[in-house]
């Protein structure tokens, strides 16, 4: 048999970090592709059948194309694996919030500095949608 | 950073409610002012950087910067005559209420 190229060697990896990298970098922008992260996973088990051919394919061969499949296919399941994780279990980690502020309660009276310098009451106007966020790192 | 871009995108539809937009960073005032500089934002970002604000609501999250320290829990109010009427305390720090179901609130609480 003629020694072929092997395109899902490198095509299956790639795919996989493509995957995982974009839902930080790209995806995570648009909410619905962000809440639940569908297209990464999609992309991600997609590079995992890709790098699975290239393995089988590989393993005939064996040598230098079987250790790069065979590692292809750990990075891409890892990948997998923790993208799952920190989107279904760790990203739930936040402490309980039984005791903050609800509905009914005043509103502490807190001045803050704004981005251009100005003191801004919390309450001070008529009607406020308050956010906090968890800063720009 | 998607959820300022958010507020920011829909800020007419909230102006239209008589509602004022305000965000609490953890930030200091001049990293707040690139931020806002940076999105074009036309609502202030206040400097909440002792956690002031932040414990007032009982909201501190402990150890949860990338390099220690406390960050505020993601958390969204609506407040009217100085008195919380509407609150979001996200259970997953990803998922955080869209600008549109804000304005749905708002349009039920009027009604």
């Amino acid at each position: 048999m003629q020694d072929r190229t092997n395109h899902a060697l490198w095509a299956g990896p790639l795919l996989a970090l493509f995957g995982f990298l974009s839902y930080y970098t790209i995806f995570y922008q648009w909410p619905a592709l962000r809440d639940i992260p569908w297209l990464n996973l999609l992309l991600l088990i997609a590079s995992v059948a890709i790098c699975w051919k290239g393995f089988s394919q590989a393993k005939q061969h064996g040598g230098w194309r079987r250790i790069a499949g065979g590692a292809g296919l750990t990075l891409s399941t890892a990948l997998t694996a923790l993208l799952t994780y920190y989107c279904f279990s760790l990203s739930y980690g936040l402490p309980n919030a039984t005791t903050a502020i609800q509905v009914g309660d005043y509103v502490p009276e807190i001045t803050l500095q704004s981005h251009l310098g100005a003191d801004t009451l919390l309450s001070g106007s008529e009607r406020t949608l308050l956010v906090f966020y968890r800063g720009h790192w | 950073m998607s959820e300022l871009q958010g507020l920011q995108s829909r800020i007419s539809d909230f102006e239209a409610q008589g509602i004022q937009l305000i965000a609490i960073s953890p930030d200091s005032v001049e990293q707040n002012r690139q931020v806002a500089e940076w999105l074009d934002l036309d609502f202030p970002i206040l400097s909440d950087s002792m956690l002031t604000a932040t414990d007032a609501f009982r909201l501190r999250h402990a150890d949860a910067a990338p390099g220690g320290g406390d960050l505020p829990r993601p958390a969204t109010y609506i407040i009217e005559s100085g008195r919380i009427v509407w609150r979001d305390l996200t259970d997953n720090w990803r998922v955080r209420p869209r600008p549109d179901q804000l304005l749905a609130a708002i349009a039920q609480l009027e009604s």
